[in-house]
Parts: structure tokens; sequence; C-alpha cells
């Protein structure tokens, strides 16, 4: 051995001395190494770079590689650079995935003595009976052990060439409810128990059933599809079946997040926070998890089967409903619960009660409306127990759009979100200082950046703070802006409201082309901020020439301008109308309102936090669709 | 005239299980029945059997017509268009006297033929690899069930709704009783064969996107990984009963 060691090249024997590499496990994992007569190390050496075979179960090389991006620019194969240079560098190292035959004795599907027994030319060779089936066997249509049929597995299935048929069973088969085995049994009480009563019918006695049968399909009822493995994983997260269920498309920084995470906490508060499960169900996106209160749990569709279909989240929701049979249910703009609703609310109405919250329409690239709303609220509603609008403007417009029948009408519920207790500690502004006017928002078409930038260039009199991120495009024309015009600072994007230097601004400007009533607002208030905004959608619910400067001809600069300017001449008028915002807020963005509201209202269905003592079946709907009733016990 | 096959397996598992001592008897509901349907039964009266003309209009309340109306220790349901196997009765009642706790029993196999052709296995609720969750998606179990009375006295089918949005009384049924604590398991070795037709009251009901009246089975699986009693107000079979199916 030492002698053979002193033979080999530096590299070689710094591989065999690492432990690293395992020549029986790399036999096995590379079968083709052993038939075509490759020296394992010589193979592993000239391949090891791509596509990176592992060495064995310890080192997965390329793993390695992504992990650092030093050993991925050398060019050199992962074990070799590890052992030169990776691990005086800490280079963390991990397992290497199984291998197929790793995976083959994890199943316990292959039998050595029963291997060896059945192939007495194995046992007369010595050939290890594993390395024997990989190499030869498996190709050769040899089965494994007695709960693994090769030839009948590869008689069945003709859609298996050239593979290894155990393995395929292992990866695929056995979840898509093929037979590893003939399935004697079955076939013989089916033959027993049609031989015993054929003579009577003569959809029996005219052809024999058995005639094929090799070929007839032997099914239990255990679902198998992606969806299927999907609900039971995701029913093994759950332990407690929870009286609420709130269904969001994802939980990030946006306006309806902050909305679904008030209604989340209220019923946390109100119920505890085992009562309520937030389901995230059209991306895998929570970058605002922290929204959630303390315990609340939160389940994403997407985490527990990332390749779930638009329809199998719909399928999925349907079941979770009918399955932990909340007591009420709230969709905060997931588009697959919209879905979900549409396509099986005349029964799920009988399971839960279905809440939704709509904001305000929305429009496509090409222009077209397109929101919640317009794509399903006449379907919808007749299913839904409530809907919740964070403005009543929008109830007014869709009441009218749509013709909403005087009982359906009743649904329809104005919920004003609470404004957020915020510490002020606005600097006032000095003497002939500018006015500073903060901006922040989505850069999108909705929120009309290009009037913001218009109103910034033709005043020189105010500074502007501008805040956020979205269009690309309109990221470079403000940070130009920012460069070519020194009152103009564009910061770029911010996480959330109560994170902006608020207190160094005096106005917040806002542009939008259409709304509800934005939550920014709500914070922009309770921050003390003079608030100018486009009246668009519900924001006259809020702002008017009371408590802010409301434009009516939303798009013209000249009109914003003049507003700044009256808030820069008249300090002691905008502090007036500061206060009459603070009573507004007081008075009807308050806490203790948003939670009764949703308490109480629709008064027939009780509102999303009504949760009755006794959880299942509590309520009826009428089958012609009319509001559900809850029926106390 | 399909009834023909099924009434006359009917009377070959009957008479398989006289031999072995047990004493059967015949309950026919007609359910809004075709004329054919009804002169196919009485060409049988001679097997002296009782017959029931109903108008529910729904399989559910057949059913528990029919429970309400049998006389005997055990009941076992068989459609009009299905086969038993011959064994069928005499099995299932062998296997409903080893136990002493509220179980339905199922054949081992369903021949399915006429438009289809597969053989459909039940699953044993106490095998390791049962899986729960999967029977709110798929019934393992048709409906030709065999069990005390007394289980299905305690246990009404839940009545079907196709406009509501529910059918599929049978998976309900399996669902309910399952969390009301009741096992569902296989007579090994037995077989029924099960007449697909090319129009049938499940494909209506698929028609409609319907699927099971509301039941706390999987609330109830749930509550039961944490001890925890189940929600509903009706208790679960007590020890009285399983004394009387002993």
């Amino acid at each position: 051995m030492i002698r053979l060691l002193k033979s080999m090249s530096f590299t070689r024997r710094r591989i065999f001395a690492s432990g690293l590499f395992d020549v029986d496990w790399y036999k096995l994992a590379h079968p083709y190494v052993v038939r075509d007569k490759i020296d394992p190390l010589t193979h592993f050496l000239r391949h090891g770079s791509r596509p990176r075979p592992a060495p064995s179960r310890l080192f997965h090389a390329g793993r390695y590689l992504g992990d650092s991006a030093l050993a991925s620019r050398s060019r050199l194969n992962p074990l070799v650079h590890y052992l030169a240079y990776g691990k005086k560098l800490n280079i963390p190292i991990h397992q290497a995935p199984a291998s197929g035959a790793d995976r083959i004795l994890e199943s316990g599907l292959f039998d050595s003595n029963w291997y060896l027994r059945e192939n007495p030319d194995v046992l007369a060779n010595g050939y290890p009976p594993l390395l024997h089936y990989m190499v030869h066997g498996a190709l050769e249509g040899r089965s494994p052990g007695p709960d693994f049929d090769a030839k009948w597995y590869l008689h069945r299935y003709p859609d298996i060439v050239g593979i290894n048929p155990l393995l395929h069973y292992i990866d695929f088969g056995q979840e898509e409810g093929r037979t590893a085995v003939r399935p004697e049994r079955v076939f013989s009480i089916a033959r027993e128990t049609i031989a015993g009563i054929e003579d009577l019918d003569p959809d029996l006695y005219a052809t024999d059933y058995f005639d094929d049968i090799d070929h007839i399909d032997v099914v239990d009822g255990r679902p198998r599809t992606r969806m299927a493995r999907a609900f039971e994983k995701l029913i093994a997260t759950i332990d407690t079946p929870p009286k609420a269920i709130v269904f969001l498309p994802w939980l990030v920084h946006g306006g309806a997040d902050l909305v679904a995470a008030h209604a989340i906490r209220a019923m946390s508060d109100k119920h505890g926070s085992e009562s309520v499960v937030a389901v995230i169900c059209d991306h895998d996106r929570l970058e605002a998890i922290h929204l959630l209160p303390k315990g609340v749990k939160h389940l994403s569709l997407l985490q527990i089967e990332p390749n779930l279909s638009h329809v199998e989240r719909i399928e999925l929701i349907d079941l979770i409903i009918r399955g932990l049979r909340p007591s009420t249910v709230l969709n905060v703009n997931s588009r697959s619960c919209w879905d979900a609703i549409k396509r099986y609310g005349n029964r799920l109405q009988n399971f839960t009660r279905l809440y939704a919250m709509l904001f305000c329409p929305d429009f496509s690239v090409s222009g077209r409306r397109s929101g919640y709303a317009d794509l399903y609220l006449r379907q919808c509603l007749p299913f839904l127990a409530g809907v919740y609008f964070d403005n009543s403007s929008y109830i007014d417009q869709l009441t009218q759009q749509f013709s909403v029948p005087a009982e359906l009408q009743s649904k329809l519920v104005t919920l004003y979100q609470p404004a957020p207790n915020v510490a002020r500690n606005n600097t006032s502004r000095h003497g002939n200082s500018r006015l500073r006017v903060m901006w922040a928002g989505r850069l999108m078409p909705q929120k009309n950046v290009d009037l913001l930038m218009r109103i910034a260039e033709q005043t020189q009199q105010f500074e502007f703070h501008i805040w956020g991120r979205g269009s690309h495009a309109l990221e470079l024309q403000l940070s130009d802006l920012s460069r070519r015009i020194p009152y103009i600072h564009f910061h770029g994007p911010f996480e959330r409201f109560e994170a902006l230097p608020t207190s160094n601004y005096d106005v917040l400007l806002y542009t939008s082309l259409w709304d509800g009533l934005p939550n920014v607002l709500l914070e922009a208030a309770a921050a003390g901020l003079t608030i100018v905004a486009s009246n668009v959608g519900g924001i006259s619910e809020l702002i008017d020439g009371s408590t802010g400067w409301l434009v009516n001809i939303s798009d013209e600069a000249s009109h914003y301008i003049d507003a700044l300017s009256e808030i820069a001449m008249h300090p002691a008028e905008a502090q007036r109308r500061i206060d009459a915002m603070d009573e507004r807020l007081a008075a009807r963005h308050n806490w203790e309102r948003y939670q009764r509201v949703l308490t109480q209202e629709p008064t027939v269905s009780k509102g999303f936090l009504y949760v009755s003592t006794n959880d299942y079946g509590d309520f009826k709907c009428s089958p012609g669709g009319n509001a559900c009733q809850i029926v106390d016990s | 005239m399909l009834a023909k096959s099924s009434i006359a397996s009917l009377v070959r598992s009957i008479a398989h299980a006289e031999q072995s001592g047990f004493a059967v008897e015949v309950l026919v509901i007609l359910d809004r029945s075709e004329t054919v349907t009804r002169q196919v039964i009485s060409d049988h009266s001679s097997y002296q059997f009782r017959i029931v003309e109903t108008d529910f209009g729904d399989p559910a309340r057949a059913r528990n017509y029919a429970i309400s109306q049998a006389k005997g220790k055990y009941v076992a349901f068989l459609d009009a268009d299905d086969l038993w196997g011959v064994n069928w009765l005499t099995q299932a009642t062998l296997a409903a006297q080893s136990r002493h706790d509220a179980v339905i029993w199922h054949p081992e196999v369903c021949v399915y033929f006429g438009s289809a052709h597969h053989i459909f296995v039940h699953l044993d609720m106490e095998e390791p690899d049962f899986c729960p969750s999967g029977l709110m998606i798929e019934n393992y179990w048709t409906a030709l069930s065999f069990g005390a009375r007394e289980v299905y006295l305690q246990n009404s089918y839940p009545e079907t709704d196709l406009k509501a949005g529910f059918g599929y009384e049978d998976w309900a049924w399996n669902m309910l009783t399952i969390s009301r604590g009741v096992k569902h398991k296989i007579v090994s070795g037995t077989g029924h064969a099960i007449r697909r037709r090319e129009q049938s009251v499940s494909r209506d009901t698929l028609s409609v996107q319907a699927g099971p009246r509301p039941n706390p089975y999987l609330v109830a699986y749930l509550q039961s990984k944490q001890n925890r009693p189940p929600p509903i107000s009706e208790a679960p079979l007590d020890m009285e009963l399983a004394d009387d199916l002993s």
C-alpha cells in the first residue's frame, strides 16, 4: 500500500489520505465506471469539475462550488480545491445527495441474500450483490428482492425504457400509484369474485374480464397528486384548527398587507394568537412577516410545494376551508382565493363565513379595468357574508356600476382602517426656509410620478424629498432630476413609512391617479404632516378643505403648486388643518371603532371577528345565496 | 333490467350465508324506481323480500329509511347496479363478530365493469400506511358497506343536495363516522363487482362540482392528534353498544 501511495501523484495521495474519496461508494453511485473498467479516482479527477460527481457521501461537490465563488472561479476539481485551499479557509462542506444505490438501500427493496439466492452466477463469481445489481442486474431486468418484480414492472409499464426500473419506482412510480410487484393477491380475489357471479350478467360473461390481466389498472383511493401531497404536508403542520383563516397573495410592505395585518391582529387580540392562521397563496414572498402578531401561524402554499399551479392552489384553498372549517375566512387580495370563492363559493358558504376586502379599481398595463371587484364581485357576492372597503366611495361606485340589489348591498361595509400611533417630533420650519415636501410611494403609473416631476420642476420655492422604488425608468428619471436640480432629492426605496424621517418634512404630497383610501395618508396624518392629495377614490373622505388640501383637477401641476404655496404662506392655517385631521383620526380611524365594525357588520352575519362558541355548523346560508344567518347555539 | 343480476348475486350470497348458519332478511327499497325494476324485483318474491316503495329521490334518505326498517343485528347494502361476491355476507358477518368495537366493513376489492375496467382496492384504517388527509380528496370506500345496525342508526347518512353543491352521501358518511370514532376496515379475501354506467349519479355529481356535506372529519382528526375530545355534540359510540355488538 505504501509503495502504491508513493507511486501516485501528489494529488491522488492527498485525496486518498483525506478520507473524502470512497471508492466503493463511487462505484455504486457511478456503476458505468465499473462497467467500462475505468479507475474510479481517474474518472473523478477527469470529470470532477463537470458534471461534478460527488467523491463520497461526505462531500457535496456542486454545493461546495456554489458556496465558494473562489472555488468556482478556480476551475479546479472541487475536492482538490478544498484539500488545497478550502480546508484552510474553513469553507464548509456538506453531505452529498443520496446516490441511486443509497436510495435503493434506504428503500429496503434490495435484499442481498435473496439476490444471491436467485442469481447463482453472481454468487459463483463472488460479485458484491448490490454492485452487481447496479452495474448489470438492473439493466438485465433482474429483480432486486422479493418486493420488486422487475420483469412485471417493465412489462406493465412500457414507458420505462433504458433506466433502472427500481430507481424509477422509488423516485416516481411509487407516488404515481404504480405497483412494484404483480398484484397476485388482488387478481386472485378479483378472479374468485367474478368466477362466482359472472354467469349472472352479460357484461361479465360475454367477454373474459381478465383477458389482458396485466394491463388492468389496480388502484386504491389514496390520492397521489402534487396537490394531495401538499395538502398532506400542510395538515401535518397544523396542530390546532383555527377559528379564522386570512388568505393573502404574499406578505410584503404594501398597503393591502398592512390592512390584512390589522384584521389578523384584531382576531388575535380578541380570540388569541392560535385562533387565526395566515395562508400565503400566490407568491412565496414573506418580506413583511413581522407584520403578523407574535404567535400567529402562517403557511405559504408555495413553500410547502413550490411547483403548485394556480388551479392546484384553488383546489387546495377549497380543501383547507372544507377541512379545517374555520368559523370565518377573509380574503385580502389573493387571486387564488377569489377564484376558489368564484368556483366553489356555493358550497363553501356552508362551511364558513366568507369575507373579502376591496379597496379601489385597478387597471392592466393596457389600461383595462381589471381589479378584483371587476373580475369577481358579481359572481362571488352571493356567496360572501360581507365585503369590507377602506372607503365608502368605492361602495357607491360599485353599487351603481353593477346595480347591486338592496339585499346584497347590506353586505358591503365601510371599514375605516386604524391610524397608527406615531410619536411626533416635527421640527418647525424657520422663517424663510423652503417648505419641505415629501412624496413616498411605489414608482408606478398609478401614483402619477410624471405629475410629481412636473410639480417639482415647475417651482423652485420648495424642497422635494422623494422616496420609493418601482419602475426602473422612473427611478432613472428621478435620479437624473435629483442630479440636475439641487432642491429635489431622490432617496430611493424605504421599507416602511414609520422608518421615514417624517419629522424633517412639512407636507406629504400625494398624486395618485386612482386609489381607495391609501394607508400612507393615515400614516402621514398621524405623523403630523400637512397633506396635499389628488381627489380620487375615497381620499376625499379623509382629506377635505378642513383637514388638508384636496386637489380636484388631479393632473394639473399648477393646482398642487398653488396648494403648496398656500401652506408655505399660511403656516397657522396648515396647523389648524393638522389639528382638524387629528380630531378626524381620533373619531373615525381608531382601533376600537375598527374592531367594533369588524365584529358587528354586516349585521346579518355579525362580521369577520365574530366567532361563535360552537365552531362547527353554527350558521346556514339560504340556498338562493342570500346573506348568511348566524344561528347561535 | 340490470337489477336482475344484482338480485341474483344477492340470492347467491344469502344462500352461502344461510349454509353457514346465518339468517338473512331482505329489504328492498324502491326509491322512485322504474316500472321495469319493480317487475324484476317482484319476479323474486319467492325469496320473501320485504319491498317498500319510497319517494325520497335521495340515496341518503333511502339508506336511512332502510336502516330504520331493518330488523337484523347487522346491515349490508347492495345498490341495484352492483353484484356481491358469493362469500360476502358470510365473511363480513364473521369479521364483524370478531370485533367488539364499532367497525364498518368493506370488501377487499371492487371489480369495476361496464363502462369501466379496473380494480379498486379498499384501504384499511388500521394499516400503518393509512393516510387520513387523503380522504378529504378521494373517497376510500364504496357505499356497499356492512356493519352493526346500531352503528348505522347512530350515524345517519347526510342528505345530498346537488343544488347546494352536496353529493356523495357515502363519502360524507364515511368521514362523519370516522370523526365519531368508527373504524373502517376490509374483510380479507372478499370482493364486489361494481357496474359503471355511462350516465351515473356520480357523474351528475361531478358535473355540478359537488362535494360531501360539511362534517367534522379533519377537525376531529387534528384534535385527536392532541388527544382532545371531538367537537361534535353527539357522543361517540359507547361501551354499551360495543357490548351489544359482541
